[in-house]
């Protein structure tokens, strides 16, 4: 089933309610949407894993609701984000913006530096407010175009074009310093 | 180097495959097991009731049949063959039953 299109796997869990049709899309988006997830929560792994599997969970339930006004990745991603920040949202009883964006920066923050070049992109992020953080993720780690990010951040294309924009002089201001550039 | 050109290198550096390792069979596990689709058996029972129509509408049983005996006939008139007219029906009733498995099988 593996070589199918990403439609006809979804035509087979809308009609059929086929798990086998829908255990291939999860083998097929797990890495990225863990991925994602990973450079979200500043690395943690079991956090990430347990954020993609409610993810895959709500995309089962909410199949039907698909309506291919983009692919079925970026629909999966926007699940992810809103599954993420539904959590963070769950740790404070206050829902003020500030409140979860402080909540983003603390969870980010918790994870230790172990010297890698992965950790050293987690330090980069690090520096850039949680919404520049994910539009960079989404465009330089999981090559998004821009209306893509706007549609899985909820964000206009323009906020999202200042995101980056900000985001770049910020990473490319620590890449320098680090000896990168 | 311009800045860009440096930030999806640097960036793309540390990305890597993650690997499935039972994380596809554990969130199969916590998929739920009732199915909340009810297309599948709508969508049976609109196409059984059209294929009923179509038999009734085209005396579908009329054709069946002379299918049957034309079978029959031409098994039983070959020489030196005897043929029991149930040995049809059991390939007949094998064959449906296979090919249900098979769909069954390419669905779920």
């Amino acid at each position: 089933m593996a070589e199918l299109s990403d439609q006809a796997l979804i035509a087979r869990v809308t009609v059929f309610g086929s798990r086998r049709a829908f255990d291939t899309l999860v083998c097929r988006y797990q890495s990225p949407l863990r991925r994602f997830l990973q450079n979200l929560t500043g690395g943690d792994n079991s956090l990430s894993d347990d954020l993609a599997q409610e993810t895959f969970i709500k995309a089962w339930t909410q199949l039907a609701t698909f309506k291919n006004k983009s692919s079925f990745e970026t629909w999966l991603f926007r699940i992810a984000y809103n599954v993420f920040y539904d959590y963070i949202r769950s740790l404070k009883e206050s829902q003020s913006i500030e409140d979860v964006e402080r909540e983003v920066e603390s969870l980010y923050h918790q994870h230790a530096d172990d010297g890698s070049i992965k950790a050293d992109v987690t330090q980069a992020l690090g520096r850039l407010s949680p919404k520049e953080r994910e539009c960079i993720v989404l465009f330089f780690m999981e090559e998004r175009q821009i209306k893509e990010i706007a549609d899985i951040t909820g964000m206009p294309e323009g906020t999202v074009k200042s995101h980056l924009s900000r985001g770049k002089e910020k990473m490319t201001a620590f890449l320098k310093q680090n000896g990168y550039g | 180097m311009d800045d860009d050109k440096l930030i999806r290198q640097f960036m793309l550096s540390a990305r890597e495959e993650i690997s499935d390792s039972g994380f596809s069979a554990r969130v199969m596990r916590h998929i739920p097991n009732e199915r909340p689709f009810w297309v599948f058996p709508i969508t049976v029972l609109f196409a059984v009731a059209a294929l009923a129509v179509l038999f009734v509408w085209l005396d579908g049983w009329s054709v069946l049949c002379n299918i049957y005996v034309r079978a029959y006939t031409a098994i039983t008139y070959a020489k030196h063959f005897t043929f029991n007219p149930l040995y049809l029906l059991v390939f007949l009733a094998l064959g449906c039953w296979f090919l249900t498995e098979r769909i069954k099988k390419l669905v779920y």
